[in-house]
């Protein structure tokens, strides 16, 4: 990065640090620091919901899998905007009405305290692995563009992090994520219109449109039914619905977004926005990647977009041997892409995926490192060809997104931490100045766990895909209780408690015995958990009261 | 159903009409239009240009 980069970067970082933390000011409380004293209008929220879920993977690793497998990524979000209404109609006023501070609280007014610790533990242990892979995503940029030791940037970020997070709670956060999202969406259209004005001059929209397509890069719709297929319509339609509804109606980082609403109407709304504005914001995050693939098309890329580890082996026999098969097909390709006739385009992408299917095994023997480059393909079309100043707007963005993503997250830790464990069983009756120092605390503790857990997850293929995957372990469980105790009076806590433990081990069987793709774990866990909830209760003597 | 009462049959303190369109229901109803033109959309542009 060249120093005007640094500068805007660090200016645009600070920026949004500072607006969040001024908007934060004065003395705490425990309501304020974990619910924004209750005060927030509907287009802080919707902002902040969005930018909670749009870390920095999705800027990283979302516009790599639409250059490595196309746009049908997008049908993930299909089930999303029912899910929002559903939570919209049922979920809000519930959490409204019962003044909670996070969902788990409300299952045991509904069900027992047992059943809240289970699923607050839950949460804690999936959001736990979650926001590790969160803090590992910058990581990999840092890598990039410095050679940092990812280890530095982690523990970097995370300080960074904790420490606006512990001063300003809730508030600072939802606030930041305001900015961050408005960097987000001119770095995105930044993006997208650099890779169309370095095409070549005689490559046009239409035109790049037309290769996106020959490379079948352009398929948001997928109607083939397939249960082994992570990405078609109907897995979206009903697997997505069923991730959506457990990530914004059971995992307190985004329940704890819309619970710092004024009214059931302020928090509604928020979550309508995002119904709206999901899809076609991550359709315009996939088509930059179309996009992007166009201009790599056009513009000789490295065989393997993991720079560093390519560098070490391309000089090798093995090396020099995968990358004249790369360079041959890369050449054919172009040619290829600027005559008609697609079949010899196809042909041309077949060998170019080939070779790179060699180098990528050449990397993974002499490194170790995994051939898997789709994190690294958007950042290498920034550093290297994006304008200067732009170049750090993206990496601000980058950062920006992943540290919301991460303070929302381990704010949220912090207060099932505080709410549903410390203050319901270690140490209850306490005053408020206590449970802020216990919160503030908590903050840190889940801050440093973030920090250790990157150092593992970083190596994982694609971090969007495994940020999914985590979550679909555990949701399926979180909804089926949550399904029990809005629409099921009959079911009762013990019921519920082990309609949790019977879906979570359906889905962890589901995972090692089956190759269902991941989205489906969602339905199964959530089934397994009400019909477990329901055979229990029917066969469980009623009681009956006598006056 | 009981006007104070949502789908879940649980009683709705505070609740107001939105902003736009009269009630909840259109709103949602409104959105589930908007999904399927979406995927209708997503449809036309993947026959079309994914080739």
């Amino acid at each position: 990065m060249r120093p005007a980069d640094w500068a805007v970067m660090a200016l645009s970082l600070a920026s949004v640090i500072s607006y969040g933390l001024w908007r934060s000011r004065g003395a705490q409380t425990t309501q304020r620091f974990m619910l924004a004293n209750k005060q927030m209008p509907w287009y802080a929220m919707a902002l902040s919901i969005m930018a909670t879920q749009a870390s920095a993977i999705t800027f990283i690793s979302t516009t790599g899998q639409s250059y490595v497998d196309g746009m049908r990524f997008v049908q993930f979000y299909f089930g999303l905007p029912i899910a929002m209404i559903l939570i919209s109609e049922v979920a809000v006023p519930i959490y409204h009405r019962t003044k909670v501070y996070t969902a788990y609280e409300y299952l045991e007014q509904r069900f027992d305290a047992k059943t809240r610790a289970l699923v607050g533990s839950v949460f804690l242990i999936q959001r736990g692995l979650g926001v590790g892979v969160a803090l590992a995503a910058p990581a990999v940029v840092m890598t990039v563009i410095l050679g940092w030791p990812e280890w530095i940037t982690t523990t970097a970020m995370g300080a960074i992090i904790v420490l606006y997070t512990v001063k300003g709670g809730i508030t600072a956060i939802t606030w930041s994520e305001f900015l961050h999202m408005i960097i987000l969406t001119v770095g995105l259209i930044a993006a997208f219109l650099t890779a169309l004005l370095l095409l070549p001059p005689n490559v046009h929209l239409a035109d790049a449109i037309a290769i996106a397509g020959a490379a079948h890069k352009l398929n948001p719709l997928v109607w083939k039914f397939d249960l082994n297929d992570r990405y078609n319509l109907w897995s979206g339609l009903i697997g997505g619905m069923f991730l959506s509804l457990a990530y914004f109606g059971c995992d307190q980082s985004q329940v704890q977004r819309y619970l710092t609403g004024k009214s059931i109407t302020q928090s509604r709304l928020s979550l309508l926005f995002n119904a709206v504005a999901k899809i076609p914001m991550q359709f315009s995050v996939l088509f930059i990647g179309a996009m992007v693939f166009v201009f790599f098309v056009f513009e000789r890329p490295p065989a393997i977009f993991h720079v560093r580890a390519w560098e070490e082996v391309r000089h090798s026999e093995a090396g020099r041997s995968a990358e004249q098969k790369f360079n041959a097909a890369w050449d054919a390709r172009r040619v290829a892409a600027l005559a008609p006739g697609q079949a010899g385009f196809e042909a041309a992408q077949k060998q170019l995926d080939a070779a790179r299917q060699e180098a990528a095994v050449v990397v993974r023997r002499h490194t170790g490192v995994e051939g898997a480059d789709t994190n690294y393909i958007f950042l290498t079309f920034v550093t290297r060809y994006m304008p200067v100043g732009l170049v750090g707007l993206l990496i601000a963005a980058i950062f920006a997104a992943a540290m919301s993503t991460i303070s929302a997250e381990i704010n949220s830790l912090a207060t099932v931490t505080v709410i549903d464990i410390y203050k319901r069983f270690v140490r209850g009756g306490a005053t408020d100045q206590h449970y802020l120092v216990i919160s503030r605390a908590a903050t840190a503790f889940w801050g440093l766990y973030a920090v250790i857990t990157a150092q593992y997850l970083k190596g994982v293929g694609a971090l969007i895909e495994t940020v999914n995957l985590v979550g679909s372990l555990f949701y399926g469980g979180l909804l089926g209780v949550f399904t029990l105790a809005f629409f099921f009076k009959r079911v009762k806590g013990t019921a519920a408690f082990w309609g949790v433990l019977a879906g979570e081990a359906a889905i962890f069987g589901t995972k090692f015995f089956t190759n269902i793709g991941f989205l489906w774990y969602n339905v199964i866990g959530a089934v397994v958990v009400v019909t477990t909830g329901l055979l229990l209760t029917a066969a469980t003597p009623r009681r009956v009261d006598i006056a | 159903m009981d006007p104070h009462s949502n789908s879940a049959g649980h009683e709705i303190d505070g609740e107001e009409p939105p902003p736009f369109l009269g009630s909840w229901h259109r709103v949602y109803l409104a959105i589930v239009i908007y999904l399927v033109t979406v995927i209708a959309l997503f449809g036309w542009f993947t026959r079309s240009l994914n080739r």
